[in-house]
């Protein structure tokens, strides 16, 4: 038991070096990374199945009750004029994307599939069977169906991490769309704000909020997500404003990494 | 084969950390998730606890901290201090592993686990709360189903032999 109290100490020491030490983490997590792939990829195909599935028979269950409300929500159907200017919000905001698709021809998108989360719910980072093989940066924009989702944390030889833009460790220069002015986007337990907004800034709820492309990795006109509400008193130095993201992202499964 | 005990559980540790981060992940209730290596050990902690099962913890350890952000503090919490504080406590007090007891163990430890891993200074979100409410009860579940199957197979086989 003595000699077995021994190796089990060389074991925690060497634990502690490997982890403490940046250099041999990130070796060893090369290894590990490149080690768990296979198994990786084929458990994170099996989790996007199943859960399609599972979803698919609370689809079913839920089919009847649904139907009937649509066809309630069919026959009371009645156009607002505030329906009306969302949809000419929108349009303003797709047409700025395809502005940035336009005047970004150059920029290539590499797709990526997500084999790896943070498991402890936190929903800080991902992981992409996508690296160094695959010209991926680190420091690179990660979109997700046009919005911005996070960026290139670290990168392996065939696979990266991805820190979220939820994340307490993100931060993204950004500004609203509308009346340019310039903040920074952060993520936190509570949710994602832009902060470093001056007070005389007028926000409309809903204002779309894009990336400023200042600091020079990521590149300008990204879409965000939207103003959901200031979340600051009038007596501090800048506003702080509750963003409501564009895409959701539990429910991702395939992303792109700009090149 | 006291080697051979300890690479199993080397490859145990490996690969429900790589299950953890690529197929429980992705299962996501009230920002909460499964974390079966974190169940495991807490059911080994309760039932049989040797060096061997401490390997598994240091290893879990080793991988998750290539695997996952979390800080190593609250990985070395999590896989060493609680199961030995369980160890220790079932030394001391005597207590029979029996579900009800599995199940309060667990409950405990995912809550001080939940509570290690968030700081404390953020608990003004709804939500937030819910997240810490869902993550004991959900692992609890696990851990209990982890439990009886450990109780069926390995220590009968044991047992047995």
């Amino acid at each position: 038991m003595k000699k077995n109290n021994k190796i089990f100490l060389i074991i925690i020491i060497i634990i502690i070096i490997i982890v403490v030490i940046p250099i041999t983490r990130n070796k060893f997590t090369q290894v590990v990374m490149y080690l768990g792939k296979p198994f990786a990829s084929v458990a994170s195909l099996l989790a996007s199945d199943s859960r399609g599935f599972l979803t698919g028979l609370t689809e079913i269950s839920s089919l009847r009750k649904e139907n009937s409300d649509l066809v309630q929500k069919l026959k009371s159907i009645n156009i607002s004029s505030v329906e009306l200017e969302e949809l000419r919000h929108e349009n303003e905001v797709l047409k700025q994307q395809l502005g940035f698709l336009e005047e970004h021809q150059e920029s290539e998108l590499i797709p990526a599939r997500i084999i790896g989360r943070e498991p402890f719910g936190a929903l800080d980072r991902i992981i992409i069977d996508k690296g160094i093989k695959d010209s991926v940066r680190k420091g690179s924009a990660v979109v997700a169906n046009g919005a911005i989702i996070g960026r290139v944390d670290e990168v392996f030889e065939d696979q990266s991490k991805i820190v979220l833009i939820t994340s307490k460790d993100s931060i993204v220069q950004v500004m609203l769309q509308k009346s340019r002015t310039l903040g920074i986007l952060k993520g936190s337990l509570n949710g994602v704000k832009m902060e470093n907004i001056p007070q005389d800034t007028v926000i409309e709820d809903g204002e779309a909020i894009i990336t400023s492309g200042l600091g020079g990795e990521i590149e300008s006109g990204i879409l965000v997500g939207w103003a959901n509400g200031e979340v600051s008193y009038k007596s501090e130095i800048y506003k702080v404003v509750d963003v409501e993201i564009a895409e959701d992202l539990n429910k991702l499964e395939q992303v792109f990494v700009i090149k | 084969m006291k080697l051979f005990e300890s690479l199993i559980w080397i490859v145990v540790a490996f690969l429900a950390c790589c299950l953890d981060t690529s197929f429980f992940a992705f299962y996501e209730i009230f920002n909460a998730t499964i974390i079966s290596s974190f169940c495991l050990i807490l059911v080994i902690a309760l039932l049989d606890y040797k060096i061997q099962s401490l390997y598994y913890g240091a290893f879990c350890i080793l991988f998750l901290s290539a695997l996952s952000s979390l800080p190593i503090y609250s990985l070395f919490i999590a896989y060493m201090i609680i199961p030995l504080l369980i160890f220790y406590l079932r030394q001391k007090i005597y207590f029979e592993a029996v579900p009800v007891v599995a199940v309060f163990v667990l409950l405990v430890s995912s809550v001080l686990f939940r509570l290690v891993i968030i700081p404390l200074g953020s608990f003004s979100s709804g939500e937030l709360l819910i997240s810490i409410m869902a993550f004991p009860i959900l692992n609890t579940l696990f851990g209990i189903v982890i439990f009886v199957l450990f109780n069926k197979f390995y220590i009968v086989k044991r047992g047995h032999n």
